[in-house]
């Protein structure tokens, strides 16, 4: 019973895929779409295999590392901000709604502010990518964390626990579910920011890349840098859920 | 002579809110003396449990002090009491990210008892009858099962005083007297000083060497009523046992006369 | 006299991949029009089951059930007229929150179809009888537990079952509520005349209520005893201060017998 619920997931949405792809490939072929406009899949194919070894690897490579470089700032600084955030009650209201509103600003619209002080840079880059994460782990860390069950407070109180080994006994453990929602839309959230930004700073990266095809009129070119950038995002939520799966056994 | 492990004196407990003060413990004093089992009834929201609360150092008193093996503990409660104690509560308040096994080292850890850990926490796992559990997440088992790992987390650290508070209150009846047996059987060989409330005097006289009635809020101190039984008169036969027939009448009169009270109290 | 429910030889196998459990073996009992029997047992004993089985819930492995004189076929489901005439009381009341105290309680008449005026008025002063007649129109959530309880009581015999069955319908809720609640039972129970079938795991409640008592064990659920309960009295809470109300509850008690540790599940 389990095995075959397994199969069908993974089964199932490989066949509606296919079945896009064919779907696509004979629409296009059949209405006769011009390649410029909405390229086959199969040319798309083409132009991947092509482009990937020279070009489009050297910008997977930069956007990667602008991703890895700020997920690894903002992740630390929204979790500081929210442990510290959720130990005072009065902290944690005013704070709340400010992170919302941090979080649903597109940061990449402060990028042509941002250049007037330190020009077209990959610095610029990564402060946008922090900007758009740390806000949204932050605030999901905060809510796990301002509420730890108070059955298992209690406990801890009973042996004299302090604030911080209450945190990281009870709170923390408890609040893991929600902290890894946080980094999971913390990742999908930097992807997104650091393709945007590429668009806007120049200076290479996946985002860059799709425009400068685009502007060239290399449709199929355009649609296989999106294919990549696409696969990043699939690629960096699985690597985050895999994680969450092996820390959060117990849920 | 035997030594007090607890006494109290005066101590009353008054909350605010929004400008209303509610009396919950209206000068209660009790001494209690080295390996007794003491029971505390009384009826439902007189403030058994504020009072349970405040001896294991959740919550602190109004006025009033009390002691802990000659050290006062009402101010803050000073960290060198605490692993002597160990507190079982109305839920079994199992950390659900913890198996079995870590759940029952968590007093260990935070006490810094390091010394021959494992071999500690697998007795005590013995003790319960859970050591086939060790590695299950708390949600894998039963409720009886939950609260026999919350009792083994209170003992692990082989604490002088333990505090329960309505230990067995969400358990049905069967495995409830089963884990009463337990208790005493534990007691008996630990001689640990125990304080427990409950609101069943079954219970209440199968464990209890001294029973308290509380009076509804404010709570004071109804009466003091000593507990004769043996161990063997305590495991066989216990129902229809004349001494413990006439006992349970009294106590019946006890906590239902001052529910009686209440309710004229309240017009 | 003729009982109204007899079950004979009841059994029920759960077969998994690496075992079959016996939940059930050889279950003898037999119920009278108008009687209230207790089954008392530790958890796993198969005492809920048993009356899963008569209210049509769970199908037996082995075995008949005999409901007044109509013998369940294990092929169909029940006839509609059959489970009109039963019952059954979750140890949950499981109320709808986005209904009325009264509207939650008058649920099975809509559903079987019961909407006449006189159903209407036996459920009102089914909540007169537990006085909650002033709680009809409030919601679940401005309700207690122990209130939310009795509500879940009414409900399942506002239909007027001839045969009720309760699966530990307090054993969530604290001594004194659940003393109180027993007492209103046992109203309940003389003013209709129903047959009641009680599930509990309190010796204390099952003397107080009862007129007779099965006692089960487990490994598998088995009968081992059909104990008579008799007062001259009424049923009052006096009746726990009584010398033979104890000497029923020891003997209950040595009946059920020690639990091993390991036996609780």
């Amino acid at each position: 019973m389990k095995a075959t619920n397994k199969m069908t997931a993974v089964i199932a949405p490989v066949i509606a895929v296919i079945l896009i792809v064919l779907v696509w490939e004979i629409a296009v072929k059949a209405a006769q779409i011009p390649e410029k406009l909405l390229p086959a899949p199969t040319v798309i194919f083409h132009a991947l295999v092509k482009n990937f070894p020279s070009v489009i690897s050297k910008d997977l490579v930069i956007s990667l590392k602008s991703i890895a470089i700020g997920y690894a700032m903002a992740v630390p600084i929204g979790f500081v901000i929210a442990a510290v955030c959720s130990q005072f009650k009065l902290v944690v209201r005013a704070v709340t709604p400010v992170l919302i509103i941090l979080m649903v600003t597109p940061m990449t619209t402060l990028v042509p502010i941002f250049k007037l002080f330190w020009g077209a840079d990959t610095f610029l880059k990564l402060v946008v990518i922090v900007l758009q994460m740390a806000p949204v782990v932050a605030l999901n860390s905060l809510t796990g964390f301002a509420n730890p069950p108070k059955s298992n407070v209690d406990v801890m109180k009973a042996m004299g626990c302090g604030m911080w080994t209450t945190f990281f006994k009870v709170a923390l453990p408890n609040a893991l579910p929600q902290v890894f929602t946080g980094l999971k839309l913390g990742c999908i959230l930097g992807t997104i920011a650091s393709m945007v930004a590429d668009m806007a700073v120049g200076q290479g990266g996946l985002g860059y890349r799709i425009m400068i095809y685009a502007s060239f009129a290399s449709t199929a070119s355009a649609f296989a840098t999106i294919l990549v950038a696409a696969a990043v995002g699939v690629l960096l939520f699985q690597l985050v859920s895999a994680v969450e799966r092996l820390l959060t056994a117990w849920n | 002579m035997p030594q007090f492990s607890f006494l109290m004196n005066h101590v009353s407990k008054t909350y605010m809110s929004k400008n209303i003060k509610t009396e919950v413990l209206k000068d209660i004093s009790l001494k209690i003396m080295e390996g007794e089992f003491i029971c505390i009834m009384g009826s439902t929201g007189c403030g058994k449990s504020t009072l349970m609360r405040i001896i294991s150092g959740i919550e602190r008193c109004s006025s009033g002090e009390f002691y802990f093996f000659n050290t006062d503990a009402s101010g803050r409660m000073p960290p060198s009491i605490l692993s002597h104690l160990g507190v079982i509560f109305q839920s079994d308040n199992l950390l659900e990210w913890r198996t079995v096994y870590q759940n029952v080292k968590l007093p260990l850890e935070i006490f810094h008892q390091k010394r021959g850990l494992g071999k500690e926490i697998m007795s005590m796992l013995k003790l319960v009858g859970l050591q086939e559990y060790k590695n299950c997440y708390p949600k894998e088992l039963s409720g009886g099962m939950r609260q026999r790992c919350a009792i083994a987390r209170a003992l692990v650290h082989q604490p002088d005083m333990l505090l329960l508070d309505q230990p067995f209150g969400a358990l049905d009846a069967i495995t409830r007297k089963a884990l009463n047996q337990e208790l005493l059987h534990i007691w008996r060989e630990r001689k640990n000083t125990v304080v427990m409330v409950t609101n069943n005097i079954n219970e209440a006289l199968t464990l209890a060497t001294r029973v308290i009635v509380l009076s509804p809020a404010p709570a004071e101190i109804l009466a003091d009523v000593q507990v004769p039984l043996t161990f063997e008169e305590r495991t066989h036969d216990l129902l229809v046992n004349p001494k413990f027939l006439e006992l349970r009448s009294r106590l019946d009169k006890l906590v239902r006369g001052s529910e009686a009270q209440d309710g004229g109290g309240t017009h | 006299m003729q009982p109204i429910i007899t079950l004979e030889h009841l059994g029920k196998q759960y077969i998994t991949k690496r075992q079959t459990i016996t939940a059930l073996d050889d279950v003898n009992m037999r119920f009278y029009p108008g009687e209230l029997v207790s089954i008392v047992g530790p958890s796993g004993c198969g005492k809920s089951t048993i009356i899963r089985m008569i209210d049509d819930i769970i199908k037996p492995s082995s075995g008949t059930i005999t409901v007044n004189g109509t013998v369940y076929d294990n092929q169909k489901p029940i006839s509609r007229d059959m489970i009109r005439r039963l019952g059954f009381i979750f140890q949950i009341p499981n109320l709808y929150p986005w209904l009325t105290v009264r509207q939650n309680v008058t649920l099975p008449l809509e559903i079987m179809e019961l909407n006449d005026s006189a159903h209407g008025e036996y459920a009102d002063q089914l909540l007169n009888m537990i006085h909650l007649s002033d709680y009809a129109n409030s919601y679940p959530r401005e309700i207690s537990g122990g209130m939310s309880q009795r509500i879940g009581v009414i409900r399942g015999m506002v239909h007027q079952p001839d045969i009720l069955m309760m699966d530990e319908p307090f054993g969530a809720l604290d001594d004194e509520t659940r003393e109180q609640l027993n007492l209103e039972l046992l109203n309940i129970w003389r003013e209709t005349g129903m047959t009641i079938i009680f599930i509990t795991h309190n010796v204390e409640e099952a003397v107080l209520l009862s007129q007779r008592v099965y006692v089960m064990a487990s490994h598998p659920g088995r009968v081992t005893a059909d104990i008579k309960i008799e007062f001259d009295g009424p049923r009052t809470l006096d009746l726990i201060n009584d010398p033979k109300f104890a000497a029923y509850c020891n003997q209950l008690e040595t009946m059920i017998g020690k639990i091993e540790l390991d036996q609780i599940v």
